[in-house]
């Protein structure tokens, strides 16, 4: 059975069909998906960073250790479109071990790219991973092993139409802790699913951008399945003109996931009347003895700082650039780690339209 | 070099200031006193050009130009400096750099070059003694998380490093301890000269001791009902402001 018939005949497929899955919601109107699946050689040249470029290794450094399947194929996806039924495509596997792994991934040409990232038990890995979408699908598993933690640091700049499907399986007593700053100029679907197992940790905070035009979609699922588990989920946005920023953060505690914590905070700020924001802070709790808080903002400029800036003589452009890097700044300078540069990469990545 | 004629300002259907009309000439520091919900603080913001003021009737000379029709940049850019009742704190911008962006502003509308960096820790040294604010308060994000009185001193510092032609201080005394009213009051002494102006908006005579006001104006319900000199504020340090009301 091919790919498409498959998805279509999925529990999970008739269920959002019958509007009984919301966690993953229908893609933008008006967006296509034809994504085919490439093939390429698996170089070995040594470098600082892993370079990867539409799931094929350009370079990587000493001591990384990779398992990859060839494929040759194309698919196209049916038009009701689901990341969590992308699971049959083959996977370029990484092991992490404890240390600093820098890796530039570059998606292109309607691309569907597998990766699974594994951090074995009691490992400490830093992942400052750097994506540059230029149309395409990625899939990235994440399974870090009892006992192991791993801080995944993001900066991804989105040039295309593109969707991002982040899987991340957290056992028992170990730590996952993401700082993402995206920004994009174009359509881009960013859904993550975090498993939690007893006594882990998960956190998701970060900073999208979404320039004018851009629709910026960022759906977040943390599934407490044991006790014990903590998840914090805090996102800022920066929406331009004519731009729409979409953030859904769902927490699933099951029946058993008692003593669960999480935290959901989402805020936008919108640049312009015309910018768009949705915010969906939701929770599903089936177990008493649960602590969980969820919140969302949406506002414009807050006039009464813009106010102070201007009294000090700053004209209005100035102003407003500055207000909108100290928002930012605010967003990731409490991150542990790489935040400077994350700001300078969005503070870079964001221009104040002249008046 | 300022000059207030018939003010009139509202907030929706409020009216706050009636008919105001008083004179701050060169060089010379005025006060104006008066108590609560007379419309002091009104009157510093709409000096400084915030929009939830309207304007609905009068003029307002600053340096013989109309200052209603600037925006808010455009007065600070004059020389216009307000020191705020209740500075607001602007979390992510370091407070280092929103100071020196606002005074390398200032610099750049004089046709000068941005000061060099290690230049302008040096100034901003010399002018942090003077309100006595260490450097801890430089990195922190503009007012975020500063106490009312650290807040006060940093908006001081600011106008140390701007050298305003004019300028107004909305309760700037309240949330200063002594040692800090003194180190205030200094600094504004410093910026005393026969070409710059200020107008301190106070309830008590505290800081007037330290800085000598040539005109004392008191403001009630919305507009000037006397004037005087130092001795005005012996007055209503001793009676309040019950006379007021009284004789009217």
């Amino acid at each position: 059975m091919d790919i498409s018939r498959r998805i279509e005949s999925s529990q999970s497929f008739l269920a959002y069909r019958q509007n009984q899955n919301e966690s993953w919601r229908r893609m933008a109107k008006g967006c296509s998906f034809s994504f085919k699946v490439n093939s390429c050689a698996h170089h070995t040249q040594e470098s600082k960073a892993l370079h990867t470029k539409s799931a094929c290794v350009q370079s990587s450094p000493k001591g990384v250790c990779f398992e990859m399947q060839h494929w040759n194929n194309k698919t196209l996806w049916p038009d009701e479109f689901l990341f969590d039924a992308v699971n049959d495509l083959d996977v370029l596997t990484i092991k992490g071990k404890s240390g600093v792994l820098i890796w530039h991934d570059h998606i292109e040409d309607s691309c569907a790219a597998c990766y699974q990232l594994v951090v074995p038990s009691g490992v400490e890995m830093i992942l400052q991973e750097q994506s540059l979408f230029q149309s395409g699908m990625r899939r990235l598993d994440i399974i870090i092993e009892e006992g192991a933690v791993l801080h995944h640091s993001i900066c991804a700049n989105v040039q295309q139409e593109s969707y991002d499907f982040l899987n991340v399986v957290v056992h028992k007593n170990a730590k996952y802790e993401q700082h993402f700053a995206v920004s994009g100029s174009q359509s881009f679907r960013r859904v993550q699913r975090v498993r939690l197992e007893e006594g882990s940790t998960a956190i998701v905070e970060g900073c999208l951008i979404s320039k004018s035009g851009a629709r910026i979609e960022d759906q977040v699922l943390f599934q407490h399945i044991k006790p014990s588990a903590s998840s914090r989920h805090h996102v800022k946005t920066v929406v331009a003109a004519n731009a729409i920023s979409d953030v859904c953060s769902f927490v699933d505690v099951s029946s058993c996931a008692n003593m669960t914590q999480s935290r959901q905070n989402i805020e936008h700020l919108m640049l312009e009347d015309s910018a768009r924001v949705f915010s969906k802070p939701s929770l599903k709790v089936r177990v008493d003895d649960v602590d969980c808080q969820h919140g969302a903002i949406s506002r414009v400029l807050q006039q009464d700082l813009f106010f102070y800036m201007l009294s000090r003589g700053l004209d209005i452009q100035t102003a407003k650039q500055m207000y909108i890097q100290g928002y930012i700044k605010d967003a990731v300078s409490h991150m542990s780690h790489y935040s400077n540069e994350r700001y300078k990469y969005l503070a870079k990545e964001v221009s104040v339209p002249s008046e | 070099m300022l000059k207030i004629r018939d003010l009139n300002v509202g907030v929706e259907d409020k009216e706050i200031l009636k008919s105001l009309s008083f004179e701050v000439p060169a060089g010379k520091v005025c006060a104006v006193m008066g108590p609560n919900g007379s419309g002091k603080s009104t009157l510093a913001n709409v000096l400084a050009g915030h929009n939830t003021y309207q304007v609905r009737q009068g003029t307002v000379q600053y340096q013989n130009e109309c200052l209603l029709s600037l925006e808010p940049h455009e007065r600070a850019q004059k020389g216009l400096f307000v020191a705020f009742q209740n500075p607001v704190a602007i979390p992510g911008i370091n407070n280092l750099v929103f100071m020196k962006t606002i005074y390398n502003a200032k610099r750049k509308r004089m046709g000068l070059d941005p000061m060099d960096v290690s230049d302008f820790m040096d100034l901003v040294t010399e002018k942090s003694k003077l309100v006595g604010l260490d450097q801890s308060f430089w990195e922190r994000s503009v007012n975020d998380d500063f106490s009312g009185g650290e807040k006060k001193r940093n908006d001081i510092l600011q106008m140390l490093l701007l050298e305003p032609k004019f300028m107004v201080l909305d309760e700037t005394d309240s949330g200063l301890d002594i040692d800090a009213m003194k180190l205030v009051a200094n600094a504004i002494n410093s910026l005393r000269s026969s070409e710059s102006s200020s107008l301190i908006i106070t309830h008590y005579r505290r800081l007037l001791d330290y800085v000598k006001p040539d005109i004392v104006y008191v403001l009630a319900e919305g507009r000037i009902i006397d004037s005087g000199d130092m001795t005005m504020v012996d007055k209503l340090e001793a009676e309040g402001y019950q006379w007021i009301y009284q004789d009217a």
